[in-house]
């Protein structure tokens, strides 16, 4: 298996089944993007502020897929996250957080690893279909460190705090095993390594705080 | 705490995880792990943190030979069997 990142790893997870994700669960959809972002940070090519994102390093070549996110952080001012979750998660039309998909989607196809298929009457729309295989590798990574002694790499912990944010965790894993992973994340982040992780959660609660204020003003 | 080894360096290291040899192998998790608490694959563990280390290529070997015993359709115990003779 090739190496794989976070945000292919939690596409993976969040799309097993039918290929897509439903309009309605935005949770899902803000950890989307919340993954791209994580992982742009992780490569050192943005820097996370608590209302802001800036671009500090160009993308690497191996992260292409990530470059429609990228594009449109990379703005000559830092970019409000604000309107980052407006242009992706609250919008009118889908288009920007459909290209996102369409982009990660992509790569893990010439990997082999989702196949694709359309539906919709009018506009079809295409739907990335994970295997199997790609399935259960992703849940074994996370139970080979998660569920052994020994060293929690960032990004397994990070993969798992953005499936336990967006309740995916149930559909994988049995009760014993999410409660044992749950208290390995909360070793982590109660210890002085896990800062980072910690860092990460919060910007992921922030911006689904972010997505609940937005959708409050709207309704009222 | 560290980023995951990519696969360029995990195919030149000595000593390799559990979870290391999930994505070497392709194999399952609870196959290596059952394995491993059997006896079929050894491997060391670091005194600081319990992590359990495999040696890479030895590893590979075994596994890739229980693989190949289990295709001739060996049970486990006659494989465990082989193993001990062997």
């Amino acid at each position: 298996m090739r190496d794989l990142s976070i945000t292919q790893e939690y596409l993976i997870c969040a799309m097993h089944g039918k290929g897509k994700i439903s309009g309605f669960n935005v949770e899902k959809l803000v950890c989307v993007v919340a993954s791209g972002l994580l992982e742009l940070k992780m490569e050192n090519c943005i820097v996370l502020e608590k209302k802001k994102v800036r671009v500090t390093g160009e993308l690497p070549a191996k992260k292409m897929y990530l470059k429609p996110l990228y594009n449109f952080i990379n703005q000559p001012k830092p970019v409000k996250i604000e309107k980052i979750i407006e242009e992706y998660n609250y919008s009118f039309s889908d288009r920007k957080l459909r290209e996102l998909i369409g982009a990660v989607g992509t790569s893990l196809e010439e990997m082999g690893l989702v196949s694709i298929t359309e539906s919709g009457i009018i506009s079809k729309r295409k739907n990335y279909v994970p295997t199997k295989q790609a399935v259960h590798y992703v849940v074994d990574l996370i139970r080979s460190e998660l569920l052994e002694d020994g060293e929690i790499t960032e990004d397994i912990a990070c993969l798992v705090a953005l499936l336990e944010r967006s309740k995916i965790m149930k559909e994988y894993f049995s009760s014993f095993e999410q409660k044992e992973i749950r208290h390995k994340l909360k070793e982590i982040v109660n210890s002085d390594s896990g800062l980072l992780i910690k860092e990460m959660i919060d910007y992921i609660e922030n911006l689904i705080a972010i997505m609940t204020v937005l959708t409050v003003m709207n309704t009222n | 705490m560290s980023r995951q080894r990519s696969m360029e360096v995990i195919q030149q290291s000595e000593y390799v995880t559990i979870g290391e040899l999930v994505r070497l192998t392709d194999m399952r998790y609870s196959t290596l792990k059952f394995y491993t608490e059997e006896g079929m694959i050894s491997f060391e563990q670091a005194e600081h943190n319990l992590t359990r280390r495999y040696r890479r290529e030895e590893s590979l070997e075994r596994i890739y030979y229980i693989k190949s015993l289990r295709e001739q359709g060996k049970t486990i115990p006659e494989i465990k069997e082989i193993l001990k003779n062997n």
